[in-house]
């Protein structure tokens, strides 16, 4: 393959080119944000040429949550085998590489920093530019992936550890965030009632599983601001479990983890159909590693048939931490904004560009 | 040992931010309860004073969290550790030198903390919100302050 | 053999091209946790200075601590990303050996300190040889006290250097037979890690980018203590 070099337009006035970026521009991209150290090639934004993931949830698990400065060394260790089979799943040679990104932020700082430097390293010797990519913008991009045909706009269900919002995507680089937790994200309730619960860590997978086997409608939880505009709120339904255990400790276990369940998916299903009902979305889109739980898939599936809208589930490997989404976020950044200097450095609390 | 206790949510919260007014960078707070004691809403006062805007939750996804106020506040969880050894991940020296240090659960790792600290122990009252807190200065700088604390925390003391 | 060296162990980060004349271009600066934000920049600026391509180095040279977690993790992962890229082997460097190199021609112990942070420092000692320095004592962490200790039983005239040093520069007013160095030396420098490391180089003392792991040192301490060998 080749093309996938930037080339400059001759003629521009004063030396200030603007980049041209082959279509079918080949982009490695890497995502250190917390506990996955990941790397993929990525041509024109769209195709997923490799896509690898080392997860460390293994190294945090005895922690019972991520511990910062584990990922971080792990992620120093681990990142470039990554790289290179990565660069080696893709069948193409470094020359092929068109530019380099790196997720920036938002995350754990010295985790971040890692793959921020790998990626300017990588840039440097190569002489292709560096992109700095914003992770929420990248679970943005996810579902392209999976679903090239995706019709804007949508509204996207962003649920993560880490990270809970409703956003309005209008175009790939144009979307607005509606609302976001005011507390707790949604992942982390998950990890605190299974752990009050003793059921281990992570949280959500477990609970999935036992919320097969018990009666959603067992216990009506609360549906903390149901109705009231479009933020959310998870700390109160935690402690709701916290007291409905303390009060029933004989409560069964399959019942409560279901209870609590129906309740965190109702209310972030509720919500995203009336926000696209309000802006006329078109669909529905999940992202963000709590997209992978079933009731919340299920939910927003009956949703999306109830309302006329098309589902964009994406795959689970898609809805986790991966590089391929930082990739293809990186194709339309750079096309849009041209490189990112090399000064830039991680930024933990990064938002989401608004525009 | 000075007694608190609190009522509500927000009176939680107000004497975390009581507390506040008399840290310092390098101060470390280690608190203890059970889950749902109140211990984030202590936490979120206590920020809130030292000029956190950010929201503020308990770090159970990632076990540390860093908040950027007039000080570094940096939050972390440690409910799960099994002894001083997994301490060390948590590479305490660095964090602990930018900023003032609060640690959940800190109990069981007691041994691997900084001699010099201020214990915060969280109990359930007989109302589903009432809480009883015991404040233990641990170490010469806590105990020069001891006098200082005890009247910032004076509106909650409990009735005799 | 041109040689890149990446310094980023302690709160200066910096970079250095260098090979068989000398140190050609350097770059550093001193600035707290903007290791991320400065290093690749000087890198390009060393690189310009010394009018070279990165695709003319023979070898990626790294200092791997001990130091500042943070800050070794951009130095080490930028080294080893680079020297992978280019196919080229790696050079690793103790900080300590770094900080105590400059010093080789004063004939004295030197005892080298990088601040550990709350009340401790990483350490070694070092004796003169012609050309060099030697390690008497592996790197540790420990408080500034155990080093004073060690002093005083040594009896032999000494120069403390390092961030630590300087930091911890009470503790050694007044002792018999030792003197801190300049503040100017506490840093731990990429110009010696360029040198240090391209006579290593000649040695054929190279590592492989997957064999390069950052001196944390703390870790393996806790895990002696903890594992109960009966020590």
């Amino acid at each position: 393959m080749d093309g996938g070099r930037i080339v400059n337009l001759p003629g521009a006035i004063g030396g200030a080119t603007m980049p041209v970026l082959a279509s079918d521009a080949a982009i490695l991209g890497i995502e250190t944000s917390c506990d996955e150290t990941a790397a993929a090639v990525v041509a024109g934004g769209q195709q997923v040429l490799s896509s690898v993931v080392s997860s460390q949830v293994d190294l945090h698990a005895r922690y019972g949550g991520v511990v910062p400065e584990v990922a971080g060394r792990a992620h120093t260790e681990r990142l470039v085998p990554v790289m290179s089979q990565a660069l080696v799943e893709s069948a193409l040679e470094d020359s092929d590489i068109a530019a380099v990104a790196a997720t920036a932020g938002p995350g754990l700082v010295g985790a971040l920093l890692v793959g921020v430097s790998a990626a300017k390293a990588l840039a440097l010797v190569w002489d292709v530019p560096f992109v700095a990519v914003n992770h929420l913008e990248a679970h943005l991009h996810a579902a392209f992936l999976d679903e090239p045909s995706l019709e804007l706009p949508v509204v996207v269900i962003l649920v993560s550890g880490g990270h809970t919002m409703l956003v309005l995507m209008e175009d790939r680089l144009r979307y607005r965030v509606l609302g976001a937790t005011l507390d707790d994200a949604a992942g982390e309730a998950f990890d605190k009632v299974a752990r009050y619960m003793g059921l281990g860590y992570p949280g959500g997978p477990v609970i999935d599983r036992l919320s097969g086997q018990g009666d959603p409608d067992a216990i009506a939880f609360p549906r903390a601001m149901l109705h009231d505009g479009w933020n959310f709120s998870f700390a109160g339904l935690k402690t709701a479990v916290i007291n409905h255990l303390r009060r029933h400790p004989d409560a069964t276990t399959e019942d409560v983890a279901a209870s609590f369940q129906e309740a965190v998916a109702d209310v972030l299903v509720a919500k995203a159909r009336r926000a696209a009902a309000s802006h006329n979305a078109r669909g529905l889109c999940l992202a963000g590693g709590v997209a992978a739980n079933s009731r919340l898939r299920e939910m927003t599936l009956d949703a999306c048939t109830a309302d006329g809208l098309a589902g964009y589930l994406p795959s689970r490997a898609m809805c986790t931490d991966n590089a391929a989404m930082v990739a293809a976020a990186a194709w339309w950044r750079l096309q849009a904004d041209g490189p990112s200097p090399l000064t830039v450095g991680a930024d933990p609390s990064l938002g989401l560009p608004e525009t | 040992m000075i007694a608190c206790s609190t009522a509500t949510v927000d009176e939680t919260r107000a004497l975390g931010g009581a507390v506040a007014a008399v840290v310092d960078t390098g101060d470390v707070l280690v608190l203890v309860g059970d889950l749902g004691a109140g211990k984030t809403a202590f936490v979120q006062g206590f920020a809130a004073t030292l000029g956190v805007t950010a929201p503020v939750t308990s770090p159970t996804f990632t076990l540390a969290n860093r908040y950027e106020g007039r000080l570094v506040v940096n939050h972390l969880d440690v409910y799960r550790f099994d002894g001083p050894e997994e301490v060390s991940d948590l590479a305490l020296p660095e964090l602990l030198d930018e900023g003032v240090t609060l640690v959940e659960w800190g109990d069981t790792i007691s041994s691997a903390l900084p001699a010099e600290h201020l214990s915060v122990t969280i109990r359930f009252g007989s109302g589903d919100n009432d809480r009883s807190f015991e404040l233990r200065s641990h170490g010469e700088s806590w105990q020069r302050r001891a006098d200082r604390l005890t009247a910032a925390v004076e509106r909650w003391a409990p009735p005799c | 053999m041109l040689i890149l060296g990446i310094e980023s162990a302690t709160g200066r980060v910096g970079c250095a091209v260098g090979g068989h004349e000398g140190v050609r271009a350097s770059v550093q600066a001193t600035r707290e946790r903007r290791h991320a934000e400065l290093l690749a920049p000087q890198i390009q600026a060393a690189c310009a200075h010394a009018d070279i391509s990165l695709r003319d180095l023979g070898g990626v040279a790294v200092d791997i601590g001990p130091g500042l977690y943070t800050g070794l993790r951009v130095g080490v992962t930028t080294a080893i990303t680079m020297a992978h890229a280019l196919r080229v082997p790696m050079v690793a460097v103790a900080s300590l050996d770094l900080v105590a190199f400059p010093l080789r021609h004063t004939g004295r112990t030197i005892a080298v300190m990088i601040d550990a942070r709350r009340g401790e420092v990483f350490h070694a000692r070092y004796g003169c040889l012609p050309g060099g320095v030697q390690r008497l004592t592996e790197p540790e962490v420990g408080v500034p006290d155990h080093v004073v200790s060690q002093m005083l039983a040594s009896e032999d005239e000494t120069l403390v250097v390092g961030d630590g040093a300087v930091r911890y520069a009470s503790l050694f007013e007044g002792l018999r037979g030792v003197e801190l160095a300049d503040p100017g030396f506490a840093h731990p420098s990429a110009e010696s890690l360029v040198l240090l490391a391209h006579a290593l180089a000649m040695r054929e003392e190279f590592v492989r980018p997957d064999e390069i792991e950052p001196l944390y040192l703390r870790r393996p301490d806790a895990r002696a203590k903890w594992t109960g060998d009966g020590s």
